[in-house]
């Protein structure tokens, strides 16, 4: 029988878990140094790629699944010498098992998405709530000026969840903003525009984040003028109750019934998995921070990257994982342009296993 | 108009002709220089054909389907055959060709030699002059077809809609079957070798390729107690028939994603089993459900509309809300000429789809 072996190789994911209390912001790098990720990470003079190859280096050694997941892709630390050589774990290991660093005895904050009842939530075991606090505040200062903004969060969807980690980030958000102006809206009550009023008046800018489907909900009673500076984030959910809606469809209608321009309705892109965000602000191209790299992978070969402008699976490395897996597979499609900047086009689909298909696109 | 019984008897005469023609021997050879398909699957899909496809079998078929009693007229039925699997579309073929309709064929860029070898024959015949096929759907443009058959999913159905219509390749209140399934399933209480050897059939043949092939395996045996045994009749199929492909990067990535998450998985070449996850993205896993009766009949209402057949190794077996889906694993990849995709026979719902027009 010719069954496929891969090479059998000491399994070192037992033998080098670090067994010493110590905060997770510091952990040991695999030559025993100790490493404050959480300088390291979000610390600019490093480049990129350094960086994620002691990330890759670091997860190897002490995160038992990717490590295993690194084996059988043939993959370790002696033959990956560039991030576009590291494998990236499906992102449904967040599903399967929990994706974390043996030396975590006991997470932070723990994360789950809000799933079906026939669907299994994700968890992300998240060791150091500082990197997490990090992460959304250094990344959204990328594109925002934090000192002049005031933030609501309108989360219908959201609200059942109380591992949502959107939540938490909009919760902190609002609690490090000290104008007090900054908060939950209750749900179901239209916008308060005397306060929308107030908040203009102070000279601060209002930033409303919210799942997609609520904003269009909050629409059904009345029409908005709100001030030409607020930012409208939506945060995903295309797929209402009503109707399946395309992003440049709903910041159209966005625009519309909140009496702004398009370019006022900004996008977030983030997940249970990841601790960083992405932001798309005006226009559908998502902008990463410097410590998250996007990259577009072909879904029949996910170590292969796409060119510039095809359409794959999204690839993402965001170091801000580092306790977890920073190496993740989307099962989201995109596109990518010169820039770095990707689009988000959707889930990714599979519906023609094996059977018959007529392929316009084969003509 | 000529009547059903002398069609039979003409599309059974070019088969002859065909079977022993230099033309279908050029179309295997081109066929199979160009990789699309290997020799044994062309081979064994003609086989297929020669012993389906009889006199009798297409009288019982027209007259199961009522075509003595049906008043047929003057119909296009377009046919966009898919090319997953060598001469898919020859059942849609030989149904309009029974019908008395006229065909317009859209031949796959994947196939693009053995049904035209056919064709080309049955041209031949002034009779035939109904029959003309392209392998360029552009070329049907204005076509203003009555019907159109064919076999998609999702995105795809979309797309072709949208596409024939842009074209006028049908007329504005136009009929259509479309076939969605994609995979069948077998319910594996036996595992004597007669069984195993079936289900390896079941697996392997067309590359796994078609909507009869087994993607899903329930089974009151754990894997362990029978995979070894599968996996040595697997590899005695594949050294009679040498298979085109080889394992994928794909396919290599969901075994490092199972390692790493320690799921009950085995590969043999480039065929991946595994114990639940049901994904059902990948031609080259094979997905193990350990469970009863019960199990397999839930399964099956969940993949409600994506399950072709539902296979068993004995006779007494039936699944509620599919019976007419239930077929002996050894049938498999040998179906009668008259078999029902997605169940619907064909050449059935020309008759019906016409019958007072």
């Amino acid at each position: 029988m010719k069954a496929y072996n891969p090479p059998a190789r000491l399994d070192l994911c037992n033998t080098l878990i670090n067994s010493v209390a110590i905060p997770y912001t510091t952990t040991l790098n695999p030559k025993g140094k100790m490493r404050d990720w959480s300088e390291y990470i979000f610390d600019p003079p490093h480049n990129f790629e350094e960086k994620a190859l002691h990330v890759f280096d670091h997860q190897f050694y002490h995160n038992c699944h990717f490590h295993n997941f690194c084996r059988a892709m043939e993959c370790d630390t002696g033959n990956v010498n560039t991030i576009n050589g590291i494998p990236l774990l499906p992102m449904e290991a967040f599903r399967d098992a929990a994706i974390l660093g043996k030396y975590v005895k006991e997470p932070e904050l723990i994360f789950k998405s809000s799933g079906t009842t026939s669907m299994k939530s994700s968890v992300h075991y998240v060791a150091a709530v500082e990197m997490y606090r990090k992460a959304i505040l250094e990344g959204l200062m990328r594109f925002y000026n934090l000192d002049d903004l005031v933030f609501w969060g309108y989360v219908p969807g959201y609200s059942d969840n109380p591992n949502s980690s959107l939540i938490w980030m909009i919760n902190h958000l609002i609690d490090q903003d000290d104008s007090d102006m900054s908060r939950f809206l209750p749900l179901g009550e239209e916008l308060d525009v005397d306060e929308i009023s107030d908040i203009n008046d102070s000279g601060k800018q209002l930033l409303i984040f919210g799942a997609a489907f609520g904003f269009l909900d909050l629409l059904k009673e009345k029409k908005y003028i709100l001030p030409e500076n607020t930012i409208i984030m939506e945060t995903g959910g295309m797929k209402t109750h009503r109707r399946q809606i395309s992003r440049e469809a709903l910041h159209k209608e966005l625009a519309n019934g909140y009496g702004l321009k398009t370019s006022q309705i900004h996008s977030e892109y983030g997940m249970t998995e990841l601790l960083s965000q992405s932001y798309a602000t005006g226009g559908s191209w998502y902008k990463t921070p410097p410590w998250l790299h996007v990259t577009i992978r072909d879904p029949e070969n996910p170590m292969t990257i796409m060119a510039e402008g095809e359409e794959g699976l999204i690839g993402i490395i965001d170091l801000a994982n580092v306790h977890s897996c920073s190496f993740l597979l989307t099962q989201d499609v995109g596109v990518q342009n010169g820039e770095g900047d990707f689009k988000v086009k959707g889930r990714w689909r599979y519906s023609n296993l094996r059977g018959c298909n007529f392929l316009v696109e084969e003509e | 108009m000529m009547h059903w019984q002398q069609q039979a008897e003409l599309i059974t005469k070019a088969l002859d002709v065909w079977f022993s023609s230099d033309l279908l021997q050029q179309a295997i050879e081109r066929t199979v220089k160009e990789r699309l398909f290997t020799h044994h699957d062309i081979q064994y899909s003609l086989d297929q054909i020669r012993s389906s496809v009889t006199n009798n079998s297409l009288t019982k078929w027209g007259n199961e389907a009522g075509l003595d009693s049906a008043s047929m007229s003057d119909k296009t039925i377009l046919c966009l055959h898919a090319g997953n699997l060598p001469l898919v579309g020859f059942q849609d073929v030989i149904a309009v060709m029974l019908s008395g309709y006229k065909y317009a064929g859209k031949v796959s860029t994947k196939d693009p030699y053995l049904i035209p070898a056919f064709l080309d024959i049955l041209k031949e015949d002034e009779v035939q002059k109904r029959i003309q096929y392209n392998h360029k759907l552009d070329n049907y443009k204005g076509l203003q077809a009555d019907a159109v058959m064919f076999s998609g999913s999702g995105e795809s159905i979309k797309e072709v809609r949208n596409k024939i219509k842009r074209l006028n390749s049908v007329s504005p209140c136009y009929k259509s079957l479309i076939r969605t399934a994609g995979f069948s399933m077998v319910y594996m209480n036996h595992k004597d070798k007669k069984s195993l050897k079936a289900l390896a059939e079941a697996i392997l043949r067309y590359e796994g390729k078609g909507c009869r092939s087994v993607a899903m395996i329930v089974s009151p045996f754990k894997p362990t107690e029978v995979i070894e045994r599968l996996g040595e009749l697997m590899e005695e199929y594949w050294e009679n028939n040498p298979p085109l492909k080889t394992l994928s990067p794909k396919t290599k990535y969901r075994y490092a994603y199972n390692k790493a998450l320690g799921k009950d998985q085995q590969i043999f070449r480039h065929i991946l089993f595994q114990q639940d996850g049901l994904e059902l993205d990948n031609d080259d896993i094979i997905y193990w459900a350990q469970g009863d009766v019960d199990l397999a009949q839930k399964l099956a209402e969940s993949n409600l509309m994506r399950i072709q057949n539902i296979y068993t190794v004995t006779d007494n077996l039936k699944l509620l809300g599919f019976e007419d889906r239930m077929a002996p694993l050894a049938s498999a990849q040998s179906p009668p000429i008259s078999w029902k995709p997605d169940g619907f026979d064909p050449l059935d719902w020309l008759i019906q789809t016409f019958q007072n027009e």
